[in-house]
């Protein structure tokens, strides 16, 4: 006699499987073939490829992406200084305050950017900076990036901070620390991974972002860098620059890019997760 | 030996979004002494500890009215963060800060209210603290190790050094052994008592556990449904309860 | 603890990021050929960027070019942002570019709006383009001849087979299979539509109507089914490469990299004519006295006119792209501007990219008359 139960049961799990490998497998086509398609014109150029400026698709070489390279991790790094200490601290209050009109205010507003299309963050910071300046710059890039940024740093966290149980919270206040000491030395400190988890996804949003850089770092890619009051280049914006045009030169220095975007996210993963250690509740 | 009065609470009243939790509640508590408040859940046992170090403020909607005096200062007066250095509190579930090892979590308190001045004067604390807690020789050569690491009943000895770090002159303890094995059990009472003893430290207990109240108190008071039903000397009260819901708490009928 | 590791961290990271920066920026750009003459600085030295933005179809030439001034003139930059013809419009007329690129000329409206503004405005043409007709019948041995009608028919979704007899009649010594046509079009707003549906409608006998000449329109032959949207000259010429029996229309350049095959098509004069650098010259040259009198005069109906020009080596489907410069210029820049004008319309000729047709000798000559237009101020 079949035992049925049983049956139903491994024929779930094998569907279960089934189904995560299919929801996945396309993360791993891209990898696959980012790489396939990207790691031959970086073994070819060589280290050309990250010290030299493009060259016109006229040239024998291609050149490099260094202008791409160093506007990305320029722009990203200088978005994350911006736009963290904004969002955790308006996730404290919020965590602090969850019933007060600013957090209500906050959540709404940070809600609103996450749906967003991220060309419209672009083109206020445009309006308000680039355009009043008279100038493209790498910082008014830096900005878009970190508006893009907060909801998703400002979410996590305050999800990370109303997690973290209340007794806690409670023996740090019982050995006599102020309310900023608590929020700091405790709370933010037991929801860490939490918060770095939120910091993680806003690096990792900022990072692949084009459309807010159209319009503010406007993508200068014939100096390596200019200064981040000068124009500016970033890896994703140079890939939908040049793998619109035919050239076989610019396709190449595009695939190239797209496999070191795929390193830096790598290099990303793996030094949030060390950086931060677990906490044990 | 000591005979001031370490606690004086005089027509405490206590609600909480207007329903009212402690009424009318007068007592005086002796310095160097051991007192159980005893009674059934709900009494407001709880709530009364928690007007002592001024956490009750963290609750929304409480309103606080009569006079408390801790070593004769009126603690609703005063800045609530200097009432909560004045005494240290263990909780009912052990709660060590989970991010700290082991060594910070009783050093913490220390750091930040400037309690020692140099590294040495910490190390010393910390020690004291430890033997105080009976956790000193478990834990010495791991320091640094994270409390997880700890059963159930070293941490919350732990938490006991945690509040002793801070050499306050009054502890609080809601229910501290109600989660914790009787070995451990019995090691947090005798810690209590020598507090008592070597620090000439006043100590007030939250318990559910008549036999606990008998074994170490020095005084009882017994609460029901926010009024103090009685008060008294251990010795005199588990022999000859005046009041009859106190005889039946003691006898576990409650 | 934690913190101080991620601080310390970040800060030994930026401390990294800024030593290498400075040791690359001293380093040179990627090579292109040899350069020909030694450097020369401008306008007393300081580094000037200039920045366009306009037509992502000039962007290879202007790159190249912007590379090669920069050899030759060693302290000027130049840095191009493809957004397309109408940001770069806009953004010229808002006056956070030195320079616009863009395939129809100026609006009437923006034309109007930038020559009445202090800083004035002169557009040149730099280049040629055209439209060339691409196709993929497999199988098919010799070339198609196509002319206006018949291919406003086909994207008008009247004519559906490839053996049509209309079709035919212009190729007799084909042999065309009994096959539907996929006509493949645009679906982003383009110049390269606006100068194919303004071919479409001077050359199609009425058949194309005057409404649908813009830069984006709703194709009737998708209402039957058979008319596929690509993104960009790219996206057009994937999907035809793709797709059996589609035809295409897609800048000469992009074309000449896609190895497909193109039709050669009916010019005003009545003659088939195949898209060479040769035949968009003479289309170019045709076009020359339908140029304005001036560089700061509108360019629209110059521009309209060069579609379907005169000319018995014309071919049909050409049209300028323009640089759009203002008139007055800040000291350095004027200096750096003009240099970039006449180099262009001299040694820049040698720089040319695969696909892009240089402008005749005339046209140049028109276009250096800048030089004496650009100010200071």
């Amino acid at each position: 006699m079949p035992n049925w139960r049983s049956l139903k049961s491994n024929v779930f799990i094998v569907l279960v499987v089934i189904l995560a490998l299919i929801a996945i497998a396309p993360v791993f086509h891209i990898i696959i073939y980012i790489t396939l398609r990207g790691l031959p014109v970086i073994l070819e150029a060589g280290i050309e490829f990250f010290i030299s400026t493009p060259a016109a698709v006229i040239a024998e070489k291609p050149g490099g992406i260094a202008p791409a390279i160093v506007g990305t991790l320029f722009m990203t790094t200088m978005a994350t200084i911006i736009a963290v200490p904004i969002a955790v601290l308006a996730a404290t209050f919020s965590a602090e305050y969850p019933n007060h009109i600013i957090t209500k205010a906050v959540r709404a507003t940070s809600r609103s950017l996450l749906e967003v299309a991220t060309i419209l963050v672009g083109m206020l910071v445009f309006a308000l900076i680039v355009l009043p300046l008279g100038r493209f710059t790498g910082l008014a890039g830096a900005i878009a990036l970190a508006i893009v940024m907060i909801p998703y740093v400002y979410t996590y966290t305050e999800l990370a901070l109303l997690s973290v149980p209340k007794t806690y919270i409670e023996a740090g206040y019982s050995i006599g620390l102020k309310k900023a000491q608590v929020i700091y030395l405790v709370t933010l400190r037991i929801a860490r991974r939490g918060v770095m988890r939120g910091v993680t996804i806003g690096v990792a949003k900022a990072m692949g972002e084009t459309a807010p850089l159209l319009f503010t770092a406007f993508g200068a890619r014939n100096v390596i860098f200019g200064g981040p009051l000068e124009p500016m280049d970033a890896i994703p914006l140079m890939i939908f620059q040049f793998i619109q045009t035919g050239f076989e030169n610019w396709n190449k220095l595009a695939w190239g890019g797209a496999f070191v975007l795929l390193v830096l996210y790598l290099t990303l993963f793996i030094i949030s997760r060390r950086i931060v250690r677990e906490v044990r509740v | 030996m000591s005979y001031g009065i370490a606690v004086e609470v005089k027509n405490l009243n206590v609600s909480i979004a207007g329903k009212p939790i402690l009424k009318d509640v007068n007592v005086k508590i002796p310095e160097s002494t051991i007192t159980a408040i005893m009674g059934p859940s709900g009494s407001g046992k709880t709530t009364l500890l928690r007007v002592l170090n001024r956490l009750i403020d963290l609750i929304e909607g409480v309103e606080v009215k009569g006079s408390v005096k801790i070593f004769g200062r009126n603690i609703l007066e005063t800045d609530p963060y200097e009432v909560r250095r004045m005494s240290g509190m263990v909780f009912q579930i052990p709660n060590p800060f989970p991010h700290l090892s082991i060594y910070d979590n009783v050093a913490l308190g220390a750091k930040i209210n400037g309690i020692a001045k140099s590294k040495r004067e910490l190390d010393e604390l910390v020690k004291w603290a430890l033997e105080k807690a009976m956790l000193w020789d478990e834990v010495k050569d791991r320091l640094r190790d994270p409390p997880w690491k700890l059963s159930g009943g070293q941490q919350q000895r732990l938490c006991l050094a945690r509040a002793l770090a801070l050499k306050p002159r009054l502890l609080l303890l809601d229910e501290p052994t109600a989660n914790i094995d009787p070995v451990n059990t019995l090691k947090i009472e005798e810690a209590l008592r020598n507090l008592k003893k070597e620090e000439d430290m006043t100590i007030i207990l939250v318990t559910h556990m008549p036999h606990q109240a008998i074994r170490i108190s020095d005084y009882i008071i017994m609460l029901y449904e926010g009024v103090v039903v009685e008060v008294g000397p251990t010795e005199e009260i588990a022999i000859n309860p005046k009041h009859e819901l106190t005889s039946r708490f003691l006898r576990g009928e409650m | 603890m934690s913190t101080r590791l991620l601080v310390g961290g970040i800060l030994v990271l930026l401390v990294v990021m800024g030593v290498f920066v400075w040791y690359l920026a001293g380093r040179e750009s990627g090579k292109v050929g040899e350069v020909a003459q030694t450097p020369t600085i401008i306008a007393g030295g300081r580094q000037i960027v200039l920045l366009g933005s306009g037509a992502t179809f000039i962007y290879p030439q202007l790159d190249a070019w912007a590379k090669e001034f920069s050899k030759r003139y060693s302290n000027v930059r130049i840095e191009y942002n493809p957004t397309g013809s109408g940001t770069g419009q806009r953004q010229f007329i808002e006056k956070v570019v030195d320079f616009a690129g863009s395939d129809p000329p100026l609006s009437k409206k923006n034309w109007e709006q930038a020559r009445g503004d202090p800083r004035g405005v002169i557009q040149l043409p730099v280049v040629i383009g055209a439209v060339v007709m691409v196709y993929n019948i497999p199988g098919l041995e010799g070339r198609l001849k196509l002319n206006g009608e018949v291919i406003a028919l086909i994207y008008l979704g009247e004519i559906e087979y490839w053996d049509d007899p209309r079709i035919k009649a212009l190729n007799p010594e084909l042999k065309l299979p009994h096959e539907r046509i996929i006509a493949v079009h645009r679906s982003d707003s383009s110049g390269t539509t606006h100068v194919f549906t303004l071919f479409l409608y001077k050359a199609s006998k009425g058949k194309w109507p005057k409404e649908l000449v813009e830069k984006a329109i709703e194709w009737p032959v998708d209402k039957t089914g058979r008319g596929l949207g690509g993104k960009g000259n790219q996206g057009v010429t994937d999907i035809v490469r793709r797709t059996a029996y589609s035809i295409g229309y897609v800048e000469y350049s992009y074309a000449i990299l896609a190895g497909l095959p193109w039709a050669l098509v009916e010019n005003a004069a009545g003659r088939f004519v195949d898209a060479t650098p040769e035949t968009l010259a003479k289309a170019a040259e045709a076009a020359y006295p339908l140029l304005p009198q001036s560089l700061e005069d509108d360019f629209n109906e110059a521009w309209e006119n060069m579609v379907y020009p005169p000319g018995e080596d014309s071919y049909p489907i050409t049209s300028f792209s323009f640089l759009i410069f203002y008139k007055v210029y800040p000291r350095d820049k004027a200096e750096a501007i003009r240099k970039f004008i006449e180099w262009i319309n001299t040694e820049g000729q040698n720089y040319i990219v695969q696909g892009y047709i240089p402008i005749p000798e005339i046209v140049r000559e028109y276009n250096l008359r800048a030089i004496n237009i650009i100010s200071e101020g």
